[in-house]
């Protein structure tokens, strides 16, 4: 049989906007109508309005035709004793005529050097289930822990009418289960309200979020900065997503905010997902009071706007989980769709140190 | 080095030895996709004793690359 004719793949390294359109095109090819990386503007976000500056975008082209993308987001981290640059590792997409031809170690490896070069520190990603064995050897990335999923019910009755059919005779015990969960929230909802605590929607994120960053940075330890401008950068200026992020405050400083969001996820079709996407308390009584009430409070909401279930995902140990076991939502054990591995590659990779690591952290493309 | 190389191939694919050749390739081998080539990678080290650069990993695009460059590295540590 005779061979294929050689091509040349052109890898291109840029930072700016060149490639959007061409990527753009890519993603809609490899992921249908997936609402982020197939919007021109949610790269624009993505790779050059971040904080941390333009990210280190690798694209591969054969005959001016892009085969193949990934990218470094450069984040302004810490590591709790001070901060590092760091990069995140995203959108990679090949093209599925090209799979199998190591075209994927090919695009991280050329990002990684251009993220050295640019003087990242540190490199993570939160891989899927086919990348990570590539991340964690070929491309010599460590195994940096997992994130776990935590779920809990928001409507069981219309989550079993919508789910799985196997689910169906269950129904009924869901019709009893979620004035259970309704009163349970309310509980919740009453207990914070003795008068500590003031809660509040914040629409941009001001200096009182730095003042919380800068008094809880050294516990929260290996973290994404989680500056006023890293924030409203995240959270306020995405353009396909809306996110609802409230604040607890104690006297005159905030000591907790949680951020949620409300969407579809495909592979559970006629399914509303609540997400508690990112959190970040002081480590005091009224910090810990606060999450469970902001958590619970975000729980309503998302139920009132049509959520069937809520979902978090946090990297453990991590105090916060109490505040999720108040409000319902409990681990998936064991390795499941919702299973995120961590790895990382640089300084201080498998630190040791404790983490805060959200689903906010990582689920930007 | 060749039917080293064949039988390797033929375990990770989960295909006929007979049916291997140095025309092999994602193009001819249908289970040949990202993951497969990982395996098909670490395999060849395991074998082989040795271990690739990312450059070598993209340049095996079929047995024959898989091969040139297994010699090459052969001859260098020669």
């Amino acid at each position: 049989m005779p061979s294929a004719p050689a091509r040349t793949i052109d890898l291109r390294i840029g930072s700016g906007t060149e490639h959007i359109a061409q990527l753009v095109e890519l993603a809609r090819m490899v992921y249908g109508s997936h609402p982020d990386v197939t919007s021109e503007d949610y790269h624009r976000w993505l790779y050059v309005d971040g904080p941390g500056g333009p990210a280190i975008q690798v694209s591969a082209f054969v005959d001016g035709r892009m085969i193949g993308h990934y990218a470094v987001v450069p984040l302004p981290f810490s590591d709790g004793d001070g901060e590092i640059r760091a990069g995140l590792g995203v959108n990679a997409i090949v093209h599925p005529a090209e799979e199998g031809r190591g075209l994927f170690a090919r695009l991280v490896g050329a990002a990684d050097a251009g993220a050295g070069a640019a003087g990242l520190e540190l490199l993570y990603v939160v891989p899927g289930p086919h990348s990570e064995p590539w991340f964690t050897t070929v491309l010599r990335y460590v195994h940096d822990g997992e994130l776990s999923l935590f779920v809990g019910p928001l409507r069981s009755t219309a989550l079993l009418q919508r789910g799985p059919s196997q689910l169906r005779p269950l129904v009924p015990a869901g019709m009893l289960l979620d004035p259970l969960l309704r009163l349970r929230s309310r509980i919740v909802n009453r207990r914070r309200s003795c008068g500590a605590l003031r809660l509040e929607p914040i629409e941009r994120f001001g200096p009182e979020f730095d003042d919380l960053w800068r008094r809880v940075r050294r516990a929260a330890g290996r973290t994404t900065a989680r500056t006023s401008a890293y924030l409203n950068w995240r959270y306020g200026a995405c353009p396909t997503r809306r996110y609802r992020t409230l604040a607890a405050w104690h006297q005159s400083r905030i000591v907790a905010y949680v951020v949620s969001r409300s969407r579809t996820v495909q592979q559970l079709p006629g399914i509303r997902l609540g997400t508690i996407v990112d959190v970040l308390s002081e480590r005091t009584a009224e910090g810990d009071a606060a999450v469970t009430a902001l958590v619970a409070d975000a729980c309503r909401a998302l139920r009132e706007h049509g959520s069937d279930a809520v979902v978090a995902q946090l990297r453990r140990p991590s105090p916060l989980v109490r505040s999720l076991h108040k409000n319902g939502l409990w681990r998936l054990p064991g390795r499941h769709a919702g299973y995120r591995p961590i790895a990382c590659k640089g300084r201080g990779a498998v630190s040791g140190q404790p983490y805060h690591f959200t689903g906010g952290d990582f689920d930007m493309g | 080095m060749n039917e080293r190389i064949y039988a390797i191939v033929s375990k990770v694919f989960r295909v006929p030895l007979g049916t291997i050749h140095d025309d092999s390739s994602p193009d001819t081998i249908e289970r040949w996709d990202s993951l497969q080539h990982l395996q098909l990678i670490l395999a060849l080290e395991e074998e082989f004793g040795v271990q690739f650069a990312i450059d070598e990993i993209t340049a095996m695009q079929t047995v024959r690359s898989i091969s040139a460059i297994l010699r090459e590295r052969a001859g260098a540590n020669a």
